[in-house]
């Protein structure tokens, strides 16, 4: 959907409302902001015109997780890509689904499951030069072999899933005395 | 003098592996980008791989022990229980002060160093059940925090000290506590290896601990040292120690004190000890006077970090032997330090000194957390700045649309609106700050070694996020500026991070319903889960 007129159709529209948690009014709403972000009017969001929003490029994430929002990988993000990444975020977003987009940003290579290799690339580019491979590769095969329940040497949707609510329970801690 | 010393620790040498890891084929074969390293064990030892050890502790093959904890295998519930309770039963009953005999090695801080313990028991030769002759030890403490491996070197310990009690002594030192191990990591250890239950067993082992060891009732071995609370050895054995110590008591002191820095001055005894903010500096003259009294030659001691792992204060008066002697006995402290670390051989004819360099050890994350734990302040953070530019986008919008509005009742609409807007930017931005702060948290917990992320205290809680953050940058701070902030007693930080947070007079009161209401006194681990759930409901709410 490579829309440059300055409102949707209703056609588009009606599409949205459905494969989103949007109501139309917000939809309306939110296609004049990535109008204002879409600095060129191409009709997309390049990675380039998301690193123009402040402090974004800082972040070490950045480009993995535009580079999800991006579902047909034409690599820029349009309107409806937009709206279906945000809708998963929005208060109405399932929690399972908000957890499908943060499994989705360590699965590199796209198969399914977070396997050693993709935890340690994707881990890298937070960790840059504060850790040796050695050390990043020792934390990683302890989460990996912690969180693989069913012994295939892999991260499944709903392993990730046991290994968040687990750390949140132990992050609790408490004075004994 | 000799050698340069090298910064890179040596590769440690371990056992053979255990063929039994407990991994399955698809583990073994997954592709990892540094193959050549071990993959830890999973298999846990349990009751059943020592045949009878339950109705006796010493059917627990010390090796095999080894050689499973070298891979950073764990033991079953079960047997890690047996071990602890065994330990606590026979502890318990010691007195204060134990009465041994030399020749025997005496070994300062640990810390959680576990391939460091191996390395110096092989070096001074193990324990050995069988043989009588084997090497005597005495432990002065502080066998966990800082390091990740606090567990396995209090269960060896412990191993050690059940199989061969007349020449094995465990002292107490000044992290075997609840409120060390709580601030530092060994609390977050133990639940990250087992749970909270086994970490209860933990500290009722530590209360149990005796305080010093009078070996051939000559030299006084203990973790800190003296004050002018402790003026004659049944003073020290008069006292209850089973619990955790309160400041400004013979217990507390007697695990915190440092000789005077400036030891040349003749003149002091004893005065406070401004560098811990707890307990004594004692001098040579509080020393003298306190040998002189007790009969006493020196007092053998761990508690300071050396660069060479050992000190031998001058000698004072008639006797030519040092009246104070540090050891420390965790080379490489905390990864950064690059010391050498030492244990004293000490016989009726002699006092040797062996030392050693670090070597490796398999890394972990100080608080233990799992890579997905750690890496979520970054997502969280990356999606709270694209919310507050999208709200600043429409605020830019409705602005517009009011200057285009010439009815009245429009633009007042639409800066109602904008009022909304603003409240939502606002709140927006302020998730992003408390997000960033976090990964300023994840990044100092990789970068700082020795990083500690501690516990904030009571007070600033009910000052709200910023305070909170400003506190915790406090923190981040103190330690990229040295590790000198983590040998402080945590209540004397606490005051340090309180003022960061411009927390005054007596809160702890008003802050206490806050902190009932949450349930918790709240860790950052805490807070940070208090916003995900504000955020998007993205974590479960309990």
């Amino acid at each position: 959907m490579g829309s440059t007129e300055s409102t949707l159709s209703e056609a588009e529209l009606d599409e949205l409302q459905h494969s989103t948690n949007f109501t139309p009014t917000e939809i309306r709403r939110l296609y004049k902001r990535f109008r204002k972000l879409d600095k060129d009017d191409s009709g997309a969001i390049t990675t380039d015109e998301f690193m123009m929003i402040p402090e974004l490029s800082m972040n070490p994430l950045a480009p993995r997780t535009i580079a999800l929002f991006d579902t047909d990988h034409d690599d820029a993000v349009n309107f409806k890509e937009f709206i279906e990444a945000l809708s998963v975020f929005s208060v109405r977003g399932a929690k399972r689904e908000k957890l499908q987009f943060a499994f989705k940003i360590y699965d590199l290579d796209k198969d399914g499951y977070i396997s050693n290799k993709d935890l340690f690339l994707v881990v890298k580019t937070m960790v840059g030069s504060n850790l040796t491979e050695v050390q990043l590769q020792q934390i990683v095969d302890k989460t990996i072999l912690e969180a693989d329940l069913d012994g295939d040497g892999k991260i499944s949707f709903d392993e990730f899933c046991k290994v968040l609510e687990a750390t949140d329970l132990a992050a609790k801690l408490s004075i004994k005395l | 003098m000799g050698k340069q010393k090298s910064s890179h620790p040596k590769r440690a040498v371990l056992s053979e592996r255990p063929k039994d890891d407990g991994l399955t084929a698809e583990q073994k074969a997954m592709v990892r980008v540094r193959k050549d390293l071990p993959l830890p064990i999973k298999k846990k030892l349990g009751i059943d791989d020592f045949p009878d050890c339950d109705s006796d502790i010493c059917k627990i093959d010390v090796k095999t022990i080894r050689s499973h904890f070298e891979y950073e295998g764990r033991l079953s519930d079960e047997l890690i229980r047996l071990i602890l309770s065994e330990a606590l039963a026979s502890l318990q009953a010691l007195p204060n002060i134990v009465k041994i005999t030399s020749p025997i090695c005496v070994v300062g801080d640990i810390h959680g160093q576990y391939y460091d313990l191996l390395h110096l028991l092989d070096i001074g030769k193990w324990p050995d059940q069988t043989n009588p002759k084997s090497t005597k030890y005495l432990f002065l403490g502080d066998y966990v925090d800082r390091g990740t491996f606090g567990v396995e070197c209090f269960i060896t310990l412990a191993l050690l000290y059940l199989q061969n009690p007349k020449s094995v002594t465990l002292l107490r030192g000044n992290h075997e506590t609840a409120h060390m191990t709580q601030h530092f990591n060994f609390f977050a250890e133990v639940c990250s290896k087992y749970d909270e239950s086994i970490y209860d067993l933990f500290l009722e082992c530590f209360y149990a601990l005796p305080l010093c060891a009078l070996v051939d009732g000559k030299m006084l071995g203990v973790h800190g040292g003296i004050s002018s609370r402790v003026k004659t050895l049944e003073d020290i054995n008069r006292i209850r120690r089973h619990e955790e110590y309160k400041p400004n008591t013979i217990l507390n002191d007697l695990l915190w004190s440092d000789p005077l820095p400036n030891w040349k001055n003749k003149a002091i005894t004893f005065i406070p000890n401004t560098q811990r903010g707890t307990g004594a500096f004692y001098g040579q003259a509080g020393v003298k006077e306190f040998l002189t009294r007790n009969g006493v030659l020196c007092i053998i001691r761990g508690h300071e970090m050396q660069d060479t792992g050992y000190k031998l204060y001058p000698p004072i008066a008639d006797t030519p032997f040092p009246p104070v002697i540090t050891v420390f006995s965790a080379p490489n402290y905390t990864d950064s330090y690059n010391n050498t670390g030492a244990f004293l051989d000490i016989g009726p004819k002699h006092l040797n000194v062996k030392t050693y360099r670090g070597v490796t050890h398999p890394y972990a994350l100080p608080s233990h957390q799992s890579v997905f734990d750690w890496s979520v302040p970054f997502a969280a953070h990356f999606l709270s700045i694209l919310m507050e530019s999208m709200f600043k986008k429409t605020e830019e919008m409705l602005l517009d649309d009011a200057k285009d509005c010439s009815e009245e009742s429009a633009v007042a609409k639409r800066m109602r609106r904008v009022r909304i807007v603003r409240k939502k930017i606002a709140s927006a931005a302020l998730m992003k700050f408390m997000f960033k702060t976090l990964t300023e948290e994840s990044e100092a917990v990789v970068k700082i070694k020795g990083f500690n992320k501690g516990i904030l205290p009571r007070g600033i809680l009910q000052k709200g996020p910023e305070a909170v953050a400003a506190a915790n940058r406090v923190l981040i701070e103190l330690q990229k500026n040295g590790d000198a902030v983590n040998e402080m007693s945590p209540i004397a930080l606490e005051r340090i991070m309180l003022e960061a947070a411009g927390v005054e007079g007596d809160t702890v009161a008003a802050d206490k319903r806050l902190v009932e209401s949450l349930d918790a006194k709240m860790s950052t681990d805490g807070i940070a889960k208090k916003l995900r759930i504000l955020w998007g409901r993205m974590y479960k709410k309990y």
